[in-house]
């Protein structure tokens, strides 16, 4: 089967799509609450959409992504504090770092052929290894936050990636979301997509066919340790410090989610997702938390969520992209649009 | 089939942003919002022109008064959160029962509630939605150092006051302008916990020789730790073991075997709850017990669950708090009196820095009034107030271990009070400093055999 | 040196007794169904809760409680059985992942609600003490902890050799097409598994609170190192879980004595994935 192209004449919609989503700021700049909230959004929906490389196309279970996240954040920070690095070339650095120790790691994981639940409860345990690591460096992590340097605007403001609005961050994530779709998308009709898909399927005989799954996973893991890399400079800089609480296991289990309450493998499932979810749960949470101050009752919404997420879970296992895709498609019949 | 999917990809990115931006700014009180497009510069100084044709004219004030709570009420910090939101809101209660801000008309305060969460992010958000929804004069709370990190660059932003009730020295020390902390640093707790070992040792007539330094490794508790080492230094005074652990441990077991080979005279220990038990059953099952077992930073050991769980074990043992129960002013004891009959146990930490923290919030709102009539509530007057505060009577001081509160120029306390607690027949009384203790310290600790 | 390390070691390996205690509910469960349950350490936490209620309205020591938590978490496994996991196995396993996340963070915001967040003990149980053989110290309450652990391990075993509802659960696990065939009915032998699995987490919790606290969030403690003794023991070897969660308590103490407090768990992390490169199936598995 031939790529489709991302763009091409017949989806205009998709242009004017992406130009609303473009000045979707210039309308919200004075609700930095939702600014941040899309960002957040967007933030989680890059991490889901790289993880779904290596998750939904490649069938393993990766529960690292903090693990990344949290080295690009290091890397990013640690380069600004200490040689005054910009984070737009740091956050670079620390995603070549991310990725070459995900390398290091895949190797002999790929290798020795680490499976489904080990793999994952194995990246789980890098995100906590690689916390006490930096919990115990006390020269780049250590207990006590590290706070970037921050100016609130000129041309400072820039070089530091730290802004007194959300809408660069916005941009910042719009474009590496765009970026993961073409990545996504390109990989989904190649060679080693149909590896990947092959993989997920069924590995031994894929390996019969002549294909080498080790090599195949690796590139998996590397792309999509190289984004987490990527977003967690950004996602340092939003948050205006380090601390080895980056490195969490529910960030990761998060972004999972995402991946499979979107659908597994499918390219805009994850997005799909994390606008849902992730502004679901913010939503029960900002209307739900402080509903009876004082009764204790603040982890109801926390039960809302989870029950949401089993029942999405045990009736729609497939993840909720066909759904909305079903839905959508009625829609054009409803209209009459062929 | 890629451009169908594309299309329907696009359709939900712009349905979900329109979502997103139509639930966002909820409908707000009318008069709230007069307010707001008075006093807060959004987008460079346009309001500040439209505040000021005419000099005279007087800003509308609001109907009431928001103050913002934004604390852990979910996650692993939850203890001190939800109690932080009981003093808050206790706080609020008395101040309107006494006739709300005088100097403003009698305006009353209103309380929001915010859950921080255990993330950055939920932190985070619940401010921005806190002051995008409800728009508070102030914000209280935060209790975790890297949830006001992240929080004050917003409350900073957006011109509103932060009191910040957590320990962490740092936390004021990032140029923040808005951003207050009524109560003290943990390096106050740390030396305070290290002077009261030593004087209480040279009251009884007990030498010591050296001491340990045990903390949880959170930011709060290498706070503590430092403040008690740099104390020990200035003195000379032998520090031989210093040990960190995190605060998820299962089994204290080995960590305190090793303090009983070290065999230090004091260990100064900084917990956070749930490792207080933990350890307090760890030190009584090994059977080892320093001269005297301090805790610092304001978290296990003397709170009711710890008491509870402890029993006889926790007799003797004594910890720093930010704020003292005992205090004997009119405005602390209906405070606590009303807090023991509704919730059984007398308030520490979270509660009563909070319920002093809204009295400071309460005194410096009377203070602009006084001091800005016209524009009471605009951030930069508020700010202004808040740093002429010098408070040396009054509910605020009422409550505050100590009798002074003045702010400096990083927002800190000029005049911190730290007090001790102890338990003694099963119940935390304050045994330290002597001019506000209730009875005095057992020492050394009753389990302690030579 | 030598006898600091000894401490250490007896201390590990006591305490290890418990983490496989709590493995052996995942090694069942994982072993027999293939069912992944990321919820097992939040089992352990709500165990520890019902601890603390049975102990503080009955006035019942720590250890005496798992004669009512037992059967209160075998009806709780069975209820999580026919309400989530029956739904699950015929999916991927990241459908059990999902569900199993949603069952943990519902457990967390459950225990929240329910007790608040306040650590929650009981008061000093009878079995806390200490003694000393050869001049190491032992705890009392970890002695008996892990005695009790190995008896109710050596009962399970028992119960899946010597009964035919553990042949039956054998059975399916080996051979799930061949065990239905020979009159096993599958549903019913996989809840009878999985709150087996669950309710041994309530003797765990009954142990663990004579020396411990809970806390909601108390579960991420043990359900990942439950993991990590199965992965290093292999499925289906008895006697491997118990040495492997020696190992892993070993680890544990040692690092914590000689290194880092802080880095307690690094060194178990590190056993876990070099075992898992060069042993995928364990130090003792049996398939």
């Amino acid at each position: 089967m031939k790529r489709p192209k991302l763009l091409n004449s017949k989806n205009i919609a998709i242009l004017v799509v992406l130009a609303i989503a473009i000045v979707l700021p210039l309308f919200l700049r004075t609700n930095q609450y939702v600014l941040f909230l899309a960002t957040t959004v967007l933030l989680y929906a890059v991490l889901a959409s790289a993880w779904n490389i290596i998750g939904g196309m490649a069938g393993q279970l990766d529960l690292g992504a903090a693990a990344y996240v949290g080295l690009g954040a290091f890397t990013t920070g640690t380069l600004l504090i200490r040689f005054n690095l910009t984070p737009w070339v740091g956050m670079f650095i620390g995603a070549l770092l991310a990725m070459g120790i995900a390398t290091l790691i895949g190797i002999p994981l790929f290798g020795f052929k680490v499976k489904e639940v080990w793999y994952a409860l194995s990246s789980s345990a890098l995100v906590e290894v690689f916390r006490a690591i930096f919990m115990m460096w006390n020269k780049v992590g250590g207990p006590t936050e590290r706070y970037l340097p921050f100016s609130a605007e000129g041309p400072r403001s820039w070089y530091l990636m730290r802004f007194n609005t959300y809408v660069p961050y916005f941009y910042i994530m719009l474009a590496l979301l765009v970026v993961v779709f073409i990545i996504n998308h390109r990989i989904r009709y190649s060679k080693l997509g149909y590896s990947l898909l092959a993989l997920g399927e069924d590995e031994d005989a894929v390996e019969v066919l002549g294909v080498d799954s080790r090599l195949c996973k690796l590139k998996a893991l590397m792309i999509y340790s190289f984004v987490a890399g990527l977003v967690g400079g950004v996602y340092g800089c939003i948050y205006g410090y380090l601390h080895p609480s980056f490195f969490s296991t529910d960030m990761s289990l998060e972004v999972v989610i995402l991946g499979i309450v979107g659908g597994m493998g499918v390219t805009y499932g994850p997005l799909l997702a994390a606008i849902f979810l992730v502004s679901f749960r913010e939503y029960l949470r900002a209307s739900l938390s402080g509903m009876f101050p004082g009764k204790g009752l603040e982890g109801l919404y926390l039960m809302v969520y989870a029950l949401i997420l089993i029942v999405v879970a045990l009736f729609q296992p497939r993840g909720i992209a066909p759904l909305i895709k079903r839905g959508f498609l009625k829609l054009k019949s409803f209209v009459g649009v062929k | 089939m890629s451009t169908k999917v594309l299309k329907v990809l696009f359709v939900v990115v712009m349905v979900g942003m329109m979502v997103l931006s139509a639930c966002g700014p909820a409908p707000t009180p009318q008069v709230v919002e007069k307010q707001v497009e008075v006093t807060r510069i959004v987008e460079g100084q346009v309001q500040v022109v439209t505040a000021t044709p005419e000099p005279v004219q007087k800003a509308e004030l609001p109907k009431e008064i928001v103050v913002g709570v934004v604390q852990p009420l979910t996650g692993w910090a939850t203890v001190f959160g939800q109690e932080g939101v009981i003093g808050a809101e206790m706080a609020i209660k008395h101040i309107n029962d006494a006739g709300g801000i005088k100097s403003l008309g009698g305006l009353k305060l209103r309380m929001e509630v915010e859950d921080a969460g255990d993330k950055p992010d939920t932190a985070k958000l619940a401010t921005e939605s806190m002051i995008n929804k409800h728009h508070p004069v102030a914000i209280l709370g935060m209790y975790i150092s890297r949830f006001v990190m992240a929080a004050s660059e917003v409350t900073d932003r957006e011109k509103v006051i932060l009191i910040a009730d957590a320990l962490v020295p740092q936390v004021t020390q990032m140029g923040r302008q808005y951003l207050f902390r009524p109560g003290p640093t943990a390096w106050d707790h740390g030396a305070l916990a290290y002077k009261f070992v030593r004087e209480v040792a040279a009251d009884n007539g007990v030498e010591l020789k050296n001491m340990a330094v045990l903390n949880e490794d959170s930011a709060n508790g290498r706070a503590n730790t430092l403040g008690a080492t740099e104390a020990a230094l200035m003195d000379q005074f032998p520090v031989i073991t210093a040990l960190e652990y995190p605060y998820d441990i299962t089994d204290a077991t080995q960590i305190v075997q090793q303090l009983k080979a070290a065999n230090p005279d004091v260990i100064i220990h900084t917990p956070y709850f749930n490792d207080a038990i933990v350890f307090g059953k760890a030190f009584k099952e090994v059977g080892y017990w320093p001269k005297f077992l301090m805790g610092a930073g304001a978290c296990g050991y003397v709170d009711p669950a710890s008491i509870e769980a402890l029993g006889e074990t926790a007799e003797g043992l004594a910890m720093t708090f930010s704020y003292n129960p005992a205090k004997n002013t009119p405005t602390n004891k209906k405070f606590v009196e009303e807090y023991v009959a509704k919730y059984g146990v007398i308030p520490t930490e979270g509660a009563g820095m909070n319920y002093y923290g809204a009295w400071v919030l309460a005194e410096a709102l009377e203070k602009s009034g006084q001091m800005f009539p016209d524009d009471p509530l605009k951030p930069e007057n508020l700010r202004a107030a808040f740093m002429a505060l010098d408070l040396t009577s009054g509910p605020a001081v009422e409550s505050y271990p100590s009798d002074h509160i003045k702010f400096d120029a990083l927002g800190d306390n000029e005049y911190p009070g730290v007090i001790v607690l102890q338990v003694q027949n099963g119940k935390p009384v304050v045994v330290y400093p002597k001019e506000v203790a209730e009875a005095k310290p057992i020492f050394p600790n009753p389990h302690y055999k030579p | 040196m030598t006898e600091t390390a000894i401490q250490g070691i007896i201390t590990g390996v006591l305490m290890g007794m418990i983490y496989a205690l709590i493995a052996l509910g995942i090694s069942i469960i994982f072993g027999v169904m293939n069912v992944v349950n990321f919820a097992h350490g939040d089992f352990v936490m709500f165990s520890m809760y019902l601890s603390y209620v049975l102990g503080t309205a009955l006035v019942w020591d720590a250890v005496q409680t798992p004669l009512l938590t037992f059967p209160i978490l075998l009806i709780f496994g069975l209820i999580v059985y026919y309400l989530i996991i029956d739904r699950t196995l015929r999916q991927l396993y990241v459908v059990q992942l999902a569900a199993t996340v949603g069952l943990q963070i519902m457990m967390r915001a459950a225990a929240l609600v329910i007790w608040r967040g306040q650590p929650r003990a009981l008061q000093y149980s009878f079995i806390q003490g200490n003694f000393e053989i050869f001049g190491f110290q032992v705890l009392t309450s970890r002695f008996v902890a892990a005695v009790i652990s190995l008896i109710f391990i050596a009962a399970v075993a028992y119960f899946m050799n010597k009964t035919w509802a553990g042949a039956a659960m054998r059975a399916a696990s080996d051979d799930l097409d061949a065990a239905t065939l020979m009159g096993v009915n599958y549903h019913r032998t996989y809840a009878l598994t999985f709150a087996l699995g669950s309710a041994l987490t309530a003797i765990a919790g009954g142990l663990l609170m004579s020396f411990q606290q809970t806390d909601p969030v108390g579960g991420i403690r043990f359900g990942f190192l439950s993991w990590c003794v199965l992965a290093l023991a292999g499925l289906g070897s008895i006697p491997g879980l118990i040495a492997a969660g020696a190992i892993v308590g070993v680890a544990e103490s040692l690092q914590v004595t000689f290194f880092n407090p802080q880095g307690r768990l690094l060194a178990v992390y590190a056993i876990f994935i070099l075992v898992l490169w060069l042993k995928p199936r364990g130090l003792f598995g049996r398939k």
